[in-house]
């Protein structure tokens, strides 16, 4: 009898004997949002006794990021939150020695009327939008940080196959393809767009490819000090942005054609300068029905007493571009329908991935971790273990609620400053009025954007 | 709607009984099929799947289980707001270590397992075996120091555990007892002076009545008839007065409010639907 309830015991704790290492959480991707998440949870009072293992299928990274380096072509416009983020966890101190830049003005326009079309300059409501910041630091920092905590992290290390319990609070496996294995009791996926964890989790995910490539690259600007100023025009083939990196250099990202973005990365330097510098200057078109529109719009908004800038746009000058900064990448939308399952939970680009256009992704996934730590340490404080469903689901219906309007509203501005289509066109710089007039709408807009 | 949240509050507060039967329920009938020799076997296997049932957060426990996100902030702050614990050691891992805390009627541990978590040593009692059984498969496999579980009613238990404990507390429990002036009575001989009692309990008003009555025994036909008497849920004010009588004073009483939809909980100034008491024993 003794033996039989022993093998009971050996089937159930099997895998824990056979020798797998155990850990409280394991992260899953160690991009940007997956390693500040493991520094976040190790800095909060209530969390910084859990085991948390960091997995990055890349290799190591190396943490010597210097002002001597020359720009990198991926960029990230950080909002007042995730600077928050970044500072509570000790990483923004280094951010702000090495170098980044502030913007204090936002300026978007249209391609069809441009007198008519600047979105915005907030001068007088907020000194500091947000600030530009090259990825490759932002990882070095956190990554700094990460290095003096007591989080495990394995660099280079591919998963096989991760185990997800069809039960809350049962144990993840984790099975590399070295044949060793891991457990945990929460996993989190920060895998990015490609998510490996959320395919195991077998969740529907909503898509959509935009048809479009994002070319990025570091030009050299010719605008009036100190550069402070982010542009962005919507034309009808995509949307380009300049974002502030120093008064002399700027951080394009140029979301176009994929025939364009392949011919845009072909070309030599000086033709790509001159494509560029023509895509910010080329006049408007003079289509009626909107100049009509418009009109009626001005008429509109002066009968309610709501005015509006017209100060003609100046677009910044591009002189060169940096040799070998010219990169492409696909755009697409993707929403994960489920955030969280059993014992896991999706944060960043995993869970959501939007068009770059607002620069909001990893803004997006910095507002994940600050509020699933948030909601992490407030259920270990109320004596739950740690990935108990009350404290997932409350973080999958807080961060869906915060998320998709973002996502979605994101994702229709580009279709209508993509469209063709008069009316839609119409609508579109009727929004762009609205919005620049009134002042209310306006403040949201600008706290979601940047 | 009203019906929803009624049915939904019913399950919440009538857990214990019908748990326990259902729990009696399946022991019966395991022990009538299984054979003599696999007695052991059987009982191994049956308690850890009643554990599984028992425990999962989505099964017919789901309200109570997200109910400590509401009453271990409601200890924590009794136990700030009488000095029991100062700010600092409040706001760490184990909040109640070096505290020595009863839970009285502790069913299949949700509270007290939590409690054991948070550093406090638990003792917890409950009459029902099958759901102390329960109570410690749990707890052994997930608390480094799970709590005491004994199977044993208060009038035995507080025969040997006088002035033994810096808190007690009896959540739900309340509502089910026919003579709670004894019930507490003994439940206060446990305490040190000074120490705390923290009660958890329905309100009495015409909402839990429909919720707890009329939808769960009658429309629903969830438990059986006469499982909850009406007349046994006490109100804060009766339970405070009689907590006086037994030389003991209210220090705070706050309303736990349920939403069934998203099975949270939150805390309110008025105790509408579940409400917290917490006393101190004078010396
Ligand atoms: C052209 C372009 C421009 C953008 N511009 C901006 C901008 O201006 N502002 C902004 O906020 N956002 C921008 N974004 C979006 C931003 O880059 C992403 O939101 C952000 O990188 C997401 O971070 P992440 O850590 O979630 O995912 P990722 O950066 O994709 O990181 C995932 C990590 O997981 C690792 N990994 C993958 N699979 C596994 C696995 N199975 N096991 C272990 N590790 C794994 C990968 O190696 C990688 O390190 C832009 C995106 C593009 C494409």
């Amino acid at each position: 009898m003794l033996s039989r309830t022993l093998l009971i015991w050996n089937a159930r704790y099997y895998s824990s004997i056979s020798g797998a290492k155990q850990y409280d959480v394991v992260i899953s991707g160690g991009g940007m949002i997956g390693t500040t998440l493991a520094c976040a949870l190790a800095e909060n009072p209530t969390l910084k006794d859990l085991s948390v293992l960091l997995i990055e299928s890349g290799p190591e990274k190396k943490t010597n990021f210097s002002k001597a380096l020359p720009y990198s072509n991926r960029v990230s416009s950080i909002n007042s939150s995730s600077k928050d983020l970044l500072d509570r966890i000790g990483a923004w101190d280094q951010i702000q020695s090495t170098r980044t830049c502030i913007v204090d003005t936002m300026k978007v326009w249209g391609h069809s009327s441009d007198d008519l079309l600047e979105f915005h300059k907030c001068h007088n409501y907020q000194d500091k939008i947000s600030y530009i910041v090259e990825n490759d630091l932002i990882v070095d920092a956190v990554t700094k940080q990460l290095q003096s905590s007591n989080v495990d992290v394995m660099y280079g290390k591919k998963v096989a196959h991760y185990e997800l319990p069809g039960q809350s609070l049962d144990k993840v496996s984790i099975k590399f393809e070295s044949g060793d294995s891991v457990e945990c009791k929460l996993l989190l996926g920060t895998d990015g767009a490609n998510s490996q964890v959320r395919k195991a989790m077998n969740v529907q995910y909503v898509s959509w490819d935009y048809d479009q490539k994002g070319i990025v690259a570091t030009v050299k600007v010719s605008v009036p000090s100190p550069n402070r100023t982010a542009w962005q025009r919507f034309i009808h083939t995509g949307t380009v942005a300049l974002l502030p990196l120093s008064d002399e250099y700027s951080s394009l990202v140029w979301a176009t054609t994929p025939d364009l973005a392949k011919s845009l990365l072909q070309m030599t330097p000086e033709s790509f300068v001159d494509a560029l510098n023509s895509e910010f200057n080329n006049p408007a078109s003079q289509n009626e029905p909107i100049q009509a529109a418009n009109k009626v719009a001005h008429d509109v908004l002066k009968f309610f007493n709501l005015s509006l800038t017209n100060e003609p746009i100046i677009p910044p000058r591009i002189i060169s571009v940096e040799d070998k900064s010219r990169a492409a990448f696909p755009l697409g939308f993707g929403h994960s329908v489920k955030y969280v399952g059993p014992s896991v939970a999706l944060l960043g680009d995993s869970a959501h991935r939007i068009h770059p256009l607002a620069g909001q992704g990893v803004n997006l996934g910095f507002g994940d971790i600050s509020c699933f730590v948030q909601l992490a340490a407030e259920s270990i404080s109320n004596g739950y273990p740690i990935g108990h469903p009350e404290c997932l689901t409350k973080y999958e219906s807080s961060q869906q609620k915060q998320n998709v309007p973002t996502m979605l509203s994101i994702d229709l501005m580009n279709k209508v400053y993509r469209s063709s289509f008069t009316p839609v066109k119409i609508l579109g710089n009727l929004g762009f009025q609205l919005v620049q007039a009134v002042r209310p709408i306006k403040r949201v807009m600008m706290s979601r954007v940047s | 709607m009203v019906l929803r949240m009624a049915a939904t509050y019913f399950c919440i507060i009538s857990h214990s009984k019908l748990l326990s039967n259902v729990v009696r329920a399946h022991v019966v009938v395991r022990s009538i099929q299984s054979s003599p020799s696999t007695v052991i076997n059987e009982e191994v296997e049956k308690h850890t799947r009643l554990a599984q049932s028992w425990w999962d957060p989505k099964g017919p426990m789901k309200a109570l289980h997200t109910m400590n996100s509401v009453r271990i902030p409601f200890i924590r702050n009794s136990l700030c707001n009488t000095g029991v614990l100062n700010e600092i050691q409040a706001k760490t891992t184990q909040p109640f270590s070096n505290l020595k805390i009863l839970d009285v009627g502790c069913g299949g541990g949700l509270l007290a397992e939590s409690l054991a978590r948070l550093g406090a040593d638990v003792t917890a009692i409950d009459p029902s075996e099958d759901l102390i059984k329960v109570a410690s498969t749990h707890a052994q496999a997930n608390v480094k120091n799970p709590p005491h579980y004994i199977v044993t009613n208060i009038e035995e238990f507080s025969l040997h555990n006088k002035n033994k404990f810096d808190v007690v507390v009896m959540s739900e429990v309340i509502e089910h007892i026919e003579t709670k002036k004894v019930f507490l009575s003994l439940s206060l001989d446990t305490l040190k002076p000074r120490g705390s009692l923290i009660v958890t309990t329905p309100q009495k008003t015409w909402f839990s009545y429909l919720g707890t009555i009329i939808m769960g025994e009658y429309v629903l036909g969830l438990v059986p008839k006469g499982t909850h008497h009406y007349n046994q849920f006490i109100r804060p004010e009766t339970l405070s007065s009689e907590l006086a009588t037994l030389n003991c004073t209210t220090t705070s009483i706050v309303g736990f409010h349920y939403n069934p939809l998203s099975n949270h909980w939150s805390i309110g100034s008025q105790p509408v639907f579940n409400y917290g008491l917490h006393a101190v024993k004078s010396l």
